[in-house]
């Protein structure tokens, strides 16, 4: 069945910006937020390639992942015209799926708490008018109409993710065409010339902050809590326990645009790892507090580490939505956090030998694939995170032990390892993909 | 979207209604649009289809108007500037008479004369010439500018080869197989060229672009010459002497309809390729390929922008183009042509563009014209006899957009007294002693023509004016009042306050042309009585010589230049100064505003948040300059300091940045520029301005 779409045409498109501010009068956005925005690829006009504008916005995916990820069901989409709605009064403002649509469609808004994103201008679909920025492109390079929806699309700046966008660009091979130009006017040196834009990406720890301590102190939850299975069968400061879990819940409420929402997070359990991993916190807690102060039975201590283990998946799950670096684990991530915390705690030393190299080797994997640039995030911060792991590292050898000492570093060392995750985190716009190009 | 506080409330509500109207800023399109209002409100600004040139919808400029007009920040109420340099919030009253006094005092201590009347283009429309009513009838006189900060250099050139300013209709590009975008950005400055553009190349034509920045009009294009700014006719003149060496020239049109050709012919044999690439900077090999592009694709649209003809040498530059479509036959035919611009809409002018600007033969007693605009700051100081004490400024802000803004600063603060008539606290309200608040473009009704798209249209009124704003045909009337005039001595002279006042004059105006009426351009724009679809087709051209001029004799008879075109070295561009200040300093129009209008709203600040320098790679590698980098950008007149960014865009050897920013955002470009005349038509030649760009920090 031939659906309407979008139909953007890369060689009419002249980044006049017009479609955006048509938006902004039509939906009554407000600066600095925008549904819809212009983007340029080889921005800076490097001689001997071609230049396009993209004018994108929603493209209201047949598959859409923002409605997957989303945990509190604040999307929906529209049978007659397919649009994907966005409901600002059911969102919380975690801002997840800004992080899953690789078109940088749905977009945090910090005055309001909640996410906003093009409608498809779906008031006036209804009235059998086309979108406010198709109908006010002086120059006819967007256009809205039956198209035939492919699994992903292959144009320059749109994701190849296979979300069925409902989008038809049209006469990509433009970006190939250069005029013929005196090379010497431009004062282009081909072989010294490093010509990258660097596009910041969406999320950074800096503010993620709750979510660093969020996911931080899951991992040592349940890595403390797995020791009760051969120890003591108990914590000794299990009130700490408690108020850990505690700070983790204010920490996952604070990071919401609309704490008060938070109640909705667990709408979403079939498609959203984000609910998941909330409803998953939730029945840790209550189920290894249950267990530690109320019932010590084996059954409920099973339960509640089976739930902290699958909670931890949980947790990694979310972040797939975002580019991978590298195919190799992240160094980071929970699951070997909680285990490098139980080998420690139970003085585990090969455990706990094995974990923490098998970490500096991924850490160090990932450093140097990376092309960092100089600077305090990838100078100090690294040489802290080695340092903090190699000493305990080094003592455990030869001591054959653990100290208190020893553990403070290694949390310290994942905790610096943890935040650099949020640093690594890179989410797919038209604007990253547009800039990766590089000629 | 926060509504002005005003009478609003007062007025009958009424349903939506949906006007055509037509945008009246000086810009190339004059887009035809709809415009949605209810309650008094601009709701939405929407496409007209039936304006063949403006089919589609408008700029981004034009649909910021539903926040333009709705801006909280408007200037709604007469002001007065208070001590501090606050302004505050007078009655019309108080402001009336505070001016009245000012203007009586001024009037018999020193005479009319000492009061300086300045207006630019900030709306354009018929109803505009109430204010020279205004100051010649009423006050009795008074000093006002001549030139124009804008087009003339290349209005006279074109008048002097061509015999008048035309072109073909906007739509006709589509039926050309070569065009030449030469110094003109249409996908910025005049978007909806980029319609008929499109279809051209669709259909096969080719574009060759000649701009020192590769400029987003570029991405189609075969060839892209760069030339260092101000040498774009030593280039065309190799390209004439290409075309005529190798016998590409029209002999047949040649002898039909060109006058000089002869000695054009010896004039340009000398001028080599290799000689225009000494100075254009752009290689002679192009240059060839250019010369056989313009020599054997027919036919050939050449459009100029105005950027080029702003050198002292801009006349004679534009009149090298000229000859390029000349001597290839490319006038009066279809899809051929030379587009700089076309007045065919200017039917209610007694004095056409460019002979308006020229100051006048014979001093007349009441109107002293005798300050250059483009030298404003430097001869408000000079004028004596009287000297000048008060300045009236309305539909401009020649504190940001007349060159040397220091001086210009100088001059304003000198005088005793200044109005400004304003919708915003521009730089130039803000050295105000009264503002006053302007009427914006749904306010009044008026009548624009267009000086690229052939039409007659009508700006509407749709709402009445916000808060206590009043139309300048009204505050005059009530100046004249308070100046001692009645009602009755008024009525003959000015425009009486009142919609049907208005709608008299208009349809006086439309009187000489059958069948269109006020009502009738409500329903849309009027394509102009006898036009010319294709230009000079019936090859009359209003020159001496009733032939396309390629030599001129007037030429030099006005402005004492050599009768052929030539290429002369602009001022301060190739100068001992190059030492000093290496850069070449451009500072063009962008997409996000007319001139100084525009970017003090929202979403036009959404979209271009600050002032950016943008320089070449090469330059800013040699100043040790990265992207984000603060720099001064400096020169004997002054200094601004802006963020840079650098790209190929640009040019080696220039940087840019577009005009039009108010110091209050950061920076006047013209704090940079020299006053100076164009070589003919008293145009302002300030991009003659060389610089130094230096690191000062993150």
């Amino acid at each position: 069945m031939a659906v309407k779409g979008f139909i953007f045409d890369y060689v009419k498109c002249i980044g006049c910006h017009a479609c955006m501010v048509a938006c902004h009068n039509e939906n009554g956005v407000e600066p600095p937020m925008a549904w819809r925005q212009v983007q340029t690829a080889n921005k800076i006009k490097i001689p001997l390639s071609g230049f396009i504008n993209l004018s994108i916005a929603c493209n209201h995916c047949e598959n859409p992942v923002c409605l997957a990820a989303c945990p509190a069901k604040a999307y929906t989409i529209d049978t007659t015209t397919g649009a994907v709605i966005h409901h600002s009064d059911r969102c919380m403002g975690c801002r997840y799926c800004t992080w899953a649509c690789p078109f940088d469609a749905p977009k945090f808004n910090p005055l309001k708490g909640v996410v906003e994103k093009c409608s498809l201008c779906n008031n006036r679909l209804l009235e059998g008018l086309d979108p406010a920025c198709v109908e006010a492109c002086p120059v006819g390079a967007l256009s809205f109409g039956e198209i035939d929806v492919k699994e992903s699309v292959l144009a320059p700046g749109f994701s190849e993710k296979k979300l069925r966008p409902k989008v038809l660009p049209l006469n990509s091979t433009i970006l190939e065409k250069y005029p013929i130009q005196d090379i010497s006017a431009t004062g282009f040196e081909q072989h010294n010339d490093k010509e990258i834009i660097s596009v910041k990406s969406k999320i950074s720890a800096k503010n993620e902050i709750p979510l660093v301590f969020f996911t931080f102190i899951l991992a040592i939850s349940v890595g403390w809590f797995g020791t009760t299975l051969f120890e003591k069968a108990t914590l000794t400061f299990k009130y700490i326990f408690v108020l850990l879990g505690f700070m983790a819940f204010v920490a996952s409420t604070f990071h919401l645009g609309k704490p008060f929402r938070a109640y909705r997070s667990i709408l979403n359990i079939k498609k959203s790892w984000l609910s998941r991993e909330i409803l998953l916190f939730g029945i840790f807690e209550v189920s290894s507090i249950l267990y530690l102060f109320v019932l010590n039975e084996i059954w409920l201590q099973t339960f509640a580490l089976l739930s902290g283990l699958f909670l931890l998946f949980a947790v990694d799950m979310i972040y797939s939505v975002t580019l991978k670096i590298s195919n190799i684990p992240h160094s980071s991530s929970t699951l070997l956090t909680a285990i490098l915390v139980f080998s420690m705690l139970l003085n585990y030393i090969d455990l706990f030998l094995i974990i923490a190299s098998a970490k500096l080797m991924l850490y160090f994997i990932r450093y140097f694939k990376s092309n960092k640039q100089i600077g305090f995030k990838f100078i100090v911060l690294p040489f802290m995170r080695t340092l903090l792991l190699l000493l305990p590292l080094a003592s455990a050898i030869v001591l054959r032990e653990i100290k208190l000492s020893g553990i403070i570093m290694i949390l310290t060392a994942e905790l610096i390892d943890r935040i650099e995750f949020y640093n690594d985190l890179v989410v797919e716009t038209p604007e990253t993909i547009l800039n990766q190009n590089k000629v | 979207m926060p509504k002005p506080n005003g009478k609003v409330d007062n007025l009958p509500r009424h349903e939506e209604t949906e006007y055509i109207t037509a945008c009246p800023r000086n810009c190339y399109s004059t887009c035809s649009f709809k415009v949605r209002v209810k309650n008094n409100e601009i709701l939405s600004i929407t496409p007209f289809s039936k304006n063949l040139a403006t089919p589609m919808g408008v700029c981004l400029k034009g649909l910021s108007y539903v926040e333009r007009a709705n801006s909280n920040e408007r200037i709604i109420y007469p002001h007065k500037k208070i001590g501090n340099g606050q302004f505050v919030r007078i009655s019309w009253d108080e402001a009336l008479n505070t001016i009245s006094n000012k203007l009586k005092h001024f009037r018999d201590e020193f005479g009319p004369q000492s009061v300086l009347f300045y207006a630019a283009s900030g709306m354009s429309g018929l109803i505009n010439e109430f204010s020279g009513k205004f100051w010649r009838e009423i006050y009795g006189g008074v000093t006002t500018v001549y030139g124009n900060l804008c087009w003339p250099a290349g209005l006279e050139a074109t008048r002097l080869t061509l015999g008048e300013n035309k072109h073909n209709v906007p739509w006709d590009i589509e039926n050309t197989k070569l065009i030449v975008l030469w110094g003109k950005n249409s996908a910025e400055s005049n978007v909806h060229e980029m319609i008929p553009i499109n279809k051209a190349l669709d259909n096969g034509a080719k574009l060759i672009v000649i701009d020192p920045r590769r400029t987003a009009s570029t991405q189609r294009a075969e060839m892209l010459l760069q030339p260092i700014p101000s040498t774009d006719a030593a280039i065309a003149l190799a390209v004439a002497s290409e075309i005529i060496k190798n016998s590409w020239a029209d002999e047949n049109f040649i002898n039909q309809h060109v006058y000089g050709y002869a000695q054009f012919k010896e004039h340009v044999v000398k001028y080599t390729p290799e000689w225009a690439a000494k100075i254009s900077g752009v290689s002679a090999e192009l240059i060839r390929k250019l010369a056989f592009y313009m020599g054997t694709v027919k036919p050939m649209t050449l459009i100029a922008g105005y950027g080029m003809q702003r050198y002292t040498n801009g006349g004679q530059t534009v009149r090298t183009l000229i000859s390029l479509a000349a001597i290839t036959g490319n006038i009066g035919k279809l899809g051929a042509g030379w587009q700089y611009a076309n007045l065919q809409s200017y039917v209610f002018d007694e004095v056409l563009e460019p002979l308006c600007y020229y100051p006048p033969n014979i001093p007349d007693s009441k109107i002293r014209r005798s300050i250059s605009t483009a030298r404003l700051g430097e001869e408000m100081l000079k004028t004596s006899n009287p000297e000048l004490k008060m300045i009236w400024v309305e539909r401009g802000n020649p504190l940001t957009q007349n060159p040397n803004t220091s001086k210009v600063l100088e001059a304003f603060r000198k005088l005793e007294f200044k109005v400004v008539v304003e919708q915003f606290f521009t730089d130039t309200a803000l050295e105000a002693d009264i503002v006053l608040p302007a009427k914006n473009m749904f306010e009044q009704s008026d009548i624009i023509g267009s000086y690229w798209n052939p039409y007659i249209q009508l700006k509407q009124k749709v709402v009445e004016p916000a808060g206590e704003v009043k139309p300048e045909t009204e505050i005059y009337w009530l100046l004249a009042q308070k100046l001692g005039f009645t009602s009755d001595q008024l009525k003959s002279i000015l425009l009486p306050p009142g919609d049907e006042y208005v709608d008299n004059f208009l349809n006086s105006k439309l009187k000489k042309f059958s069948g269109i009426t006020l009502d009738k351009l409500k329903e849309g724009p009027i394509l102009t009585p006898n036009l010319q679809e294709i230009a000079f087709s019936d090859y009359k051209f209003a020159t001496p010589s009733g032939q396309i001029e390629l030599y001129s004799e007037q030429v030099r008879q006005l402005w004492g230049l050599s009768p052929l075109p030539t290429y002369e070295v602009a001022t301060e561009i190739s100068s001992e100064e190059e030492h000093e200040y290496p850069l070449l300093f451009m500072s063009p129009n962008t997409k996000n505003r007319i001139h100084s209008q525009f970017n003090n709203l929202k979403i036009i600040k959404l979209i271009n948040p600050e002032p950016i320098l943008h320089i070449n790679p090469h330059d800013a590698r040699k100043r040790k300059i990265e992207d984000g980098d603060i720099v001064r950008v400096f020169n004997g007149r002054g200094s601004i300091i802006v963020k840079a960014f650098s790209t190929y865009e640009v040019r080696v050897g220039c940087v840019v940045l577009p005009n039009g920013w108010w110091k209050t955002q950061g920076v006047s470009v013209n704090m940079l520029s020299q006053g100076r005349e164009t070589d003919m038509g008293h145009g302002s030649a300030f991009h003659n301005n060389r610089v130094e760009v230096k690191r000062i920090g993150k």
